[in-house]
């Protein structure tokens, strides 16, 4: 790990102390020419000193930006495409291009793309001159040894699965400033393919674990496990002008109530993740700026699995949809910052479709009829687990049981660590649980999440899928017509109602918060934190 | 006294050994997988397969262990699973944290303890006295977290004059530093001080009642003589060894109290490994934990001899 700036503790600093001479200068008289000629020499040295012109930068410049997080990173590796790197990602890698808010693709380290009119292939032109955190100028070989390690099942951990999972069979570079990417069939989100891998030049691939080289506007200085990370600006940055700051740091708390209040006290700057209990005490804190992001990433299901008794019998998982409270939910749970969902897709999807939102409303006098049509009149007992790593999840179960004790089912909950409850999803030993998915950008995003992939599947471990399910997603997989899609997603949602082993809540919003005086705060279509325009004062 | 501190350490190293098995086997038999962790719910199989053959999770246990004991005998607690740094430099950041943690609790302990157990025990029997034995009551009863919000809302939300948490290193901004240690060495050390101040304040009058008391106040010594000079060293005996054990109370306050602060030391760094079952993280600060305990315990021994000079190291 470097250091972001000698410390009084380091060798330099002590050396320069103790040459400065101040024992001598207590014990002997100076004339008054060698008093001033001393002086100048120590104004010289002190004005020289790297803490004195890093103040002075700051004095001049940016400043810095503490951002709370709520954990802490695992690593500088983004292949995990794990939530607690995320806030690292835009900060110190760029991407090929990357979408706005409204899924329109931007250039980034390319200046343009032509995807092939059989949508098999696309060809990425580079933008010439970029350079690596290591004054390396980034080559379209750099480009092609990152997507060949995104492909290797051996290293590419979750990114195989965004890419040879969608068919990608091969990147090759033509010539210095082109790259050209192959799929093995017609693929309608090729560029989905492509946004989501970080450029990492290929000489870190083996450091990743502590440390990064990317081409982003802010460089790694410094990872304290459980403390910190220190980025600095990446002065050879490729966007003139940018970053704004000089300095981000990173900061993890195990507490969540615990960053809302230092964000409320200014003790850091901005916040993520806030916790949503809090949501209401920092609304009224007039010189805090709090927003959900409003992406619809992320979508909260109510997961019932169709392999363990009761919820083999369909018409019983029917039944619940009528019994989940949707709107007291989103209102209690994340102080009306979420939105209500019954079909999984939201409004800015090319999949939405309004009328299948009307599909199950709040009704328990018909939940209770339905059940005793599904052969349980006298109710039904099961156990829901939850993760501990999302609170909300106690507080949406809790609202949940209070609604079904009413019409005779006895949900009990039980709370178990992440590291527990991962594995039991995973291996599809549960009743119950609630849990969110991404499904952002393309909707065939859905189909990465384990409830509702087609392949290594929990909830059909056999490959038992509902009639039409996965045939209607591999033929959504293979067609490029908007209208063509359109109907064929909306099939899937259908079916998806109909089955009903993953309900829809609401979206999961993520809560950012920052004092007034910071600007720029953003986030990506992803809800990655992206700090190049961030500027303070 | 070397022969009696060397057969202590030697004494320590079945306790060492039973610890890393006890330690291996608990942790590794709780449900939880690190590879998945790392992966998430989303991963397939054959990645979570070649993660967990990459961090030699593929291996029988006793395999593992034997490794792992190996690396341990030369000195190599390790890397963690998550982020691949090694244990020992994580331990050798965050032990300084702890100990800055509990070394402010303990001066806090001690110099809350020390007034209030005399302060009662000169005026024994009087409503001072009552006042100050519920107050320690209630200061027992009290949880740390509790005490650590109570303080944070009022000197850091209502009042504004703490950060409500951080860290800075002391040689790097001595003043700040000792600011953000003030609070959580209050949270962590008023439990301790009101077990001190009890504690300290029965053995004082226990030591009061005796013989050699009655004799010194016959030969004319003042009150404050005697219970200062007699009463009191004689008292410290039993106090210095609950002080010595409760150094668990800190280790096990320390993890809430670094959690709510914001202390990057070694309950945090504990409390994040068992919830991501980063086994090599946790293997190694229970290791070393239990080895400073152990010393900690021998120094408490070693410090009867200065309290008590009959005491002899045989």
């Amino acid at each position: 790990m470097k250091q972001s700036r000698p410390r009084r503790s380091d060798a330099n600093w002590r050396s320069r102390g103790t040459t400065g001479g101040v024992g001598k200068m207590s014990t002997h008289r100076f004339t008054r020419r060698e008093f001033l000629r001393r002086s100048a020499t120590g104004a010289a040295a002190a004005s020289l000193s790297p803490v004195f012109l890093s103040r002075l930068a700051e004095a001049q410049g940016r400043g810095t930006v503490t951002v709370g997080l709520p954990a802490d990173i695992l690593n500088f590796d983004p292949s995990a495409k794990s939530f607690v790197t995320y806030p690292i990602i835009r900060q110190v890698y760029n991407r090929l291009h990357d979408y706005d808010l409204k899924y329109t693709p931007q250039p980034e380290l390319a200046t343009s793309w032509k995807i092939a009119d059989d949508r098999k292939s696309v060809a990425f032109k580079l933008r010439p001159g970029v350079k690596c955190h290591n004054a390396r100028t980034l080559t379209a070989k750099d480009i092609v040894a990152v997507f060949e390690r995104a492909m290797d099942p051996k290293v590419g951990q979750n990114l195989v699965t965004l890419t040879s999972g969608q068919g990608m069979i091969a990147v090759r570079a033509p010539d210095e400033s082109t790259v050209v990417f192959e799929y093995a069939f017609q693929t309608p989100n090729i560029l989905d393919t492509i946004q989501e891998i970080d450029i990492i030049a290929p000489e870190a691939f083996g450091q990743l674990a502590q440390t990064t080289v990317g081409t982003g506007p802010f460089k790694v200085v410094e990872w304290i496990p459980g403390d910190h990370v220190t980025l600095a600006r990446h002065d050879a940055y490729w966007k003139p002008g940018l970053p704004a700051l000089d300095r981000v740091i990173l900061k993890p708390f195990s507490n969540l109530d615990a960053m809302a209040t230092a964000l409320q006290t200014g003790t850091i700057d901005a916040g993520v993740g806030l916790p949503y209990a809090q949501v209401e005490r920092l609304k009224a804190q007039k010189t805090l700026v709090l927003a959900g992001d409003n992406t619809g990433a992320f979508l909260n299901i109510f997961y019932l699995n169709p392999q363990k008794e009761p919820f083999t019998n369909k018409a019983l998982r029917q039944a619940l949809q009528y019994a989940l409270d949707r709107q007291t939910i989103v209102r209690t749970v994340y102080a009306g910052l979420a939105d209500v969902r019954v079909a999984p897709y939201p409004p800015n999807s090319i999949a939405y479709n309004p009328t299948l939102d009307k599909r199950y409303t709040f009704d328990l006098n018909k939940a209770k009829q339905m059940m005793a049509q599904a052969g349980f009149p006298n109710g039904v007992k099961f156990t829901i687990i939850l993760t501990t790593a999302g609170p909300d999840y106690a507080q949406i179960a809790q609202i949940v049981k209070a609604d079904l004790a009413k019409i005779g089912v006895d949900m009990t909950i039980e709370l178990v660590d992440n590291a527990r409850w991962t594995p039991r999803l995973f291996a599809g030993d549960f009743q119950a649980t609630i849990s969110f998915v991404a499904l952002n950008k393309d909707p065939l995003t859905l189909f990465r999440n384990s409830p509702y992939r087609t392949f290594n599947s929990p909830p059909f471990p056999k490959g038992n899928f509902p009639a039409g399910y996965a045939e209607t997603i591999n033929a959504a997989r293979r067609t490029v017509t908007k209208e063509f899609r359109y109907r064929l997603f909306t099939k899937i949602q259908e079916i998806l109602l109909d089955e009903s082993w993953a309900q829809a809540i609401s979206s999961h919003p993520i809560i950012f918060g920052w004092n007034a005086g910071v600007h720029g705060f953003a986030w990506n279509i992803d809800v990655q934190i992206a700090l190049e325009q961030t500027r303070k004062g | 006294m070397a022969r009696y501190v060397g057969a202590r350490l030697l004494q320590a190293v079945p306790v060492l050994f039973l610890v890393s098995v006890l330690v291996f086997s608990l942790i590794h038999l709780t449900p939880g997988d690190p590879a998945l962790e790392l992966l998430g719910p989303n991963a397939v199989p054959e990645q979570v397969a070649a993660l967990r053959t990459d961090l030699g999770l593929d291996r029988p246990l006793p395999v593992q262990y034997v490794v792992w004991m190996g690396h341990v005998l030369r000195g190599d607690l390790g890397r963690s699973y998550l982020n691949r740094f090694p244990v020992a430099k994580l331990l050798r950041r965050s032990w300084p944290v702890t100990l800055q943690l509990t070394m402010g609790a303990l001066v806090l302990a001690l110099g809350l303890a020390a007034p209030l157990a005399l302060g009662a025990v000169r005026y024994r029997r009087t409503w001072a006295d009552q006042v100050v034995v519920a107050g320690l009551v209630v200061a027992y009863a009290t949880p740390t977290f509790w005490i650590a919000i109570l303080l944070v809302f009022l000197l850091s939300v209502r009042l504004g004059w703490i950060p409500p948490s951080g860290y800075v290193p002391p040689w790097e901004a001595p003043a700040q530093a000792l600011r953000l240690l003030i609070m959580p060495s209050f949270a962590l050390g008023l439990g301790v001080a009101a077990v001190l101040a009890r504690f300290l304040r029965a053995t004082v009058l226990e030591e009061l009642a005796r013989e050699y008391v009655r004799t010194a106040r016959a030969k004319g010594l003042a009150e404050r003589g005697v219970l200062y000079r007699h009463a009191v060293r004689n008292a410290l005996i039993p106090v210095v060894t609950v002080l010595g054990l409760q150094f668990g109370t800190f280790m096990g306050g320390a993890v809430l109290t670094e959690a709510i602060f914001g202390l990057p030391g070694i309950g945090r760094l504990l409390w994040n490994a068992v919830q991501a079952r980063d086994y090599a993280v946790v293997q190694g600060t229970i290791l070393v934990t239990t080895g400073v305990f152990v010393l900690i315990n021998l120094l408490t021994d070693l410090c009867y001899g200065l309290l008590d000079p009959r005491i002899r190291y045989q």
